[in-house]
């Protein structure tokens, strides 16, 4: 039974893409902190994949950082940033004819990504997740929306107010006309 | 006492294409008339697979495998072999894929820290001495298997302290590529909590999800093999198996795999997993609040993370605020509530919401 791992195909850019990754760019956050990530890594952001391709690999390996001016991408945010790509640049790639979209979502983070995000410090929380979001990294984005949903999975709306630093901007009357449209969720059977 | 840096050095030099090597160093070998070079020298040219018992010597250090590029397959028997000797093993054959250990020492998380930086690892097994407990638990497993994305068979034929967290971190794994099939085998003894769990069921064996109910909630691409050491009423067996198994470390003793496998197989409780989507098992712990950031997210990116919430919870916090209660419906993927429920409920269910749903 574990001969079935000797069967398992090799991915003909591997080497490529190891290769790449060995090259360093330049990343400035837009507090003005300047970080070095690998190329294969750092294209898992398809925002810096877009200006790679335009500007061609040895302008942006050989001149100024690429500058990301939104205000969420602080220094600790883009550190974080650069930590998850650096871990994940050699995923294996998705096998879209054996995964769907479903299970992808129901699928539980894999433990790494679980400490990586769980951090004491929300307001980086919100950060790194808006970052990835400006960045367009799609899977850490997915992995700061599993964290959020699973700690307010089950909670009222009040506790996820507190918990989360949210604003009620209803009116009591507004927030009653909900709750009764919604009694029907917490009728038992 | 001379060791195998000599051998392999030269090893390396003449066969640096070499892809698979076995180095098994046995006990008190008996060859002072040949030096182990010459020993080498008589294997090259015939076999790719080297097993190699030559005069009495210490493993030494695995350095020079970094002269054989090509290196994806390695087994070393030796009987102290531990952690210290795999600090490095990721600069000295970093294109590792097979790799099985097998030693009387007890290795520890370290090992599999090491051993971690080996991207490309397919299969690890490490075996130790049966009923000896080693220091090897959940956290030196998941590092491994967090950091070692190609790895499908992670065999640990030794006392092992495995918790829910490694399940689900295998679990994780599987899922991430179902069509993949994943293999993991443990032993482990029992804690003075699992004692009480009564041992004799089903012709004497216990089933592991007895221990462990989430073995019944693993995907069915993941095959877990879960041993107990259990000592029995007088030891004899244990003792048995310690003998047989040190009996592989000596060379005037005929001890093949076959017969080894025999040994490792002989009380094997299996947990044959079976699948079922169960996606809820996070501990929800309070995030500890910032006093200058709050959830201040765009209608885009709010709107995708509700998106992974399920439709009872969407509905719950839709009064969460505006934006929310804006959002909540704006990606349903999945409808959890059978038809005939709603119907049920079809008085209460407001118009906006059905063409939602539905």
């Amino acid at each position: 039974m574990a001969d079935n791992a000797d069967h398992i195909d090799g991915d003909d850019n591997e080497d490529v893409r190891a290769q790449q990754n060995l090259i360093k760019i330049k990343l400035k956050s837009s507090e003005g902190g300047i970080y070095e990530c690998g190329l294969t890594a750092a294209k898992m952001s398809d925002l810096v994949k877009n200006m790679v391709e335009s500007l061609g690999t040895d302008a942006v390996v050989t001149t100024e950082p690429i500058i990301l001016g939104n205000e969420a991408v602080t220094d600790a945010a883009l550190k974080k940033i650069i930590e998850w790509v650096e871990f994940h640049w050699d995923d294996p790639p998705v096998d879209h004819d054996f995964e769907d979209e479903k299970d992808r979502r129901n699928e539980e983070l894999s433990h790494w990504d679980k400490q990586f995000i769980d951090v004491d410090d929300q307001a980086l929380l919100f950060d790194v997740i808006a970052a990835a979001n400006y960045m367009d990294i799609k899977g850490l984005v997915e992995v700061g929306a599993k964290h959020i949903c699973s700690k307010i999975r089950g909670k009222s709306c009040q506790e996820v107010r507190e918990m989360l630093k949210i604003t009620n901007d209803f009116t009591a009357e507004e927030e009653d006309a909900i709750h009764k449209e919604n009694a029907w969720i917490y009728a038992k059977d | 006492m001379a060791d195998l840096t000599h051998g392999v050095n030269l090893l390396a030099k003449h066969c640096s294409q070499l892809t698979s090597l076995a180095l098994e160093v046995k006990d008190y070998v008996q060859m002072a008339s040949q030096p182990v070079l010459f020993f080498f020298n008589c294997l090259f040219a015939e076999n790719d697979e080297l097993e190699t018992p030559p005069e009495p010597i210490e493993l030494g250090s695995l350095a020079s495998l970094k002269s054989m590029k090509q290196l994806n397959s390695l087994h070393i028997l030796y009987k102290n072999l531990n952690d210290n000797h795999f600090e490095n093993i990721h600069d000295y054959c970093p294109q590792l894929k097979r790799l099985v250990l097998k030693t009387q020492q007890k290795l520890s998380n370290q090992t599999l820290h090491s051993l971690s930086k080996l991207k490309s690892l397919q299969l690890l097994k490490i075996y130790s001495t049966p009923y000896k407990m080693t220091e090897i638990s959940d956290n030196g497993i998941c590092h491994l298997i967090d950091n070692c994305p190609h790895l499908r068979v992670l065999t640990l034929k030794c006392g092992t302290t495995v918790t829910d967290t490694t399940f689900d971190a295998l679990k994780s794994r599987a899922n991430r590529w179902p069509h993949r099939l994943f293999v993991f085998e443990y032993c482990w003894r029992r804690t003075k909590e699992q004692h009480s769990i009564v041992w004799t069921e089903n012709d004497g064996f216990v089933n592991s999800h007895r221990f462990w109910p989430q073995l019944l909630s693993m995907p069915e691409n993941l095959i877990i093999y879960s041993r107990e050491y259990y000592t029995g009423w007088c030891g004899t067996g244990a003792l048995t198996e310690q003998n047989e198994y040190a009996d592989l470390f000596k060379i005037d003793k005929e001890c093949d795999e076959n017969e080894h496998a025999t040994v490792d197989y002989g009380e094997y409780r299996v947990a044959k997993c079976i699948a079922v989507i169960c996606c809820d098992s996070y501990t929800i712990i309070p995030l500890i609040h910032s006093t200058k950031m709050s959830f201040n997210f765009d209608d885009n990116l709010c709107s995708l993370i509700l998106s992974y919430l399920s439709i009872e919870d969407r509905i719950r916090l839709e009064c969460v605020s505006k934006q929310w209660h804006r959002l909540a419906y704006n990606s349903v993927h999945e409808l959890s509530y059978p038809i005939w429920w709603l119907n049920h409920r079809r008085d209460s269910l407001t118009p906006h919401k059905l063409p939602d749903f539905l």
